[in-house]
């Protein structure tokens, strides 16, 4: 439990230092498009802190982290991204000209990633309706 | 699968959360198998049938017209 709290703080500090690097560097010249694009992190970043937060309440209440349901779903969802993924990136190369740089085009996809990694999850779970 | 969950859970006066602490699972477990939309291991459905104090075939109810084994053994 220590040890999770100290990581959540130490992820907190890194993503806040990290945010004030990006404004600073900026000199408060934030284009719109980057403001979104920022504006998006920040979202996943206090989603992932509310579910953290959440998950250590219920591991307070003495409810194991993962069980054979949550290992079903993780497995089935992370087949579905993975191919997600793949056709993802394959688009991304695809329209690589409509990126400025390499930078944004990876960047972008990490992030993408991450959402069709979570959109699958949502997904398997809704459709669960086993015979 | 069919199971009779709920029905038990209610006579011994547990919530979701109670049983999910006793046999090693999140609530959210309980809740989908509730609603019958997950089939749990063997090994799950003894731990909570013995929670129950009841044989598995009690609290979980299966239908044999679901089974494509049975409907195997029929076309023999």
């Amino acid at each position: 439990m220590k040890t999770k709290k100290a990581l959540l703080i130490l992820v907190g500090l890194t993503l806040t230092f990290s945010i004030g690097i990006l404004v600073y560097s900026q000199r408060a010249v934030i284009q719109p498009k980057m403001l979104l694009i920022y504006a998006l992190i920040g979202i996943v970043a206090i989603i992932s802190i509310g579910i953290a937060f959440k998950k250590m309440n219920e591991e307070k209440e003495g409810q194991p982290l993962d069980d054979e349901f949550t290992m079903h779903i993780k497995y089935k969802a992370g087949f579905y991204g993975y191919i997600g993924s793949l056709y993802m990136w394959l688009f991304l190369f695809l329209f690589r000209d409509f990126f400025p740089d390499t930078e944004t085009l990876v960047g972008g996809g990490i992030l993408l990633s991450g959402v069709i990694g979570f959109t699958s999850k949502m997904i398997v779970k809704n459709q669960l309706d086993e015979k | 699968m069919k199971n009779r969950i709920k029905e038990f859970r209610a006579g011994l006066n547990l919530t979701q959360l109670e049983l999910a602490k006793k046999v090693n699972v999140r609530r959210e477990t309980i809740v989908f198998l509730e609603k019958g939309k997950y089939n749990p291991s063997l090994k799950l459905a003894y731990d909570i049938s013995s929670v129950f104090d009841k044989k598995i075939e009690e609290v979980f109810l299966f239908n044999e017209e679901n089974n494509d084994h049975s409907q195997d053994k029929k076309g023999e």
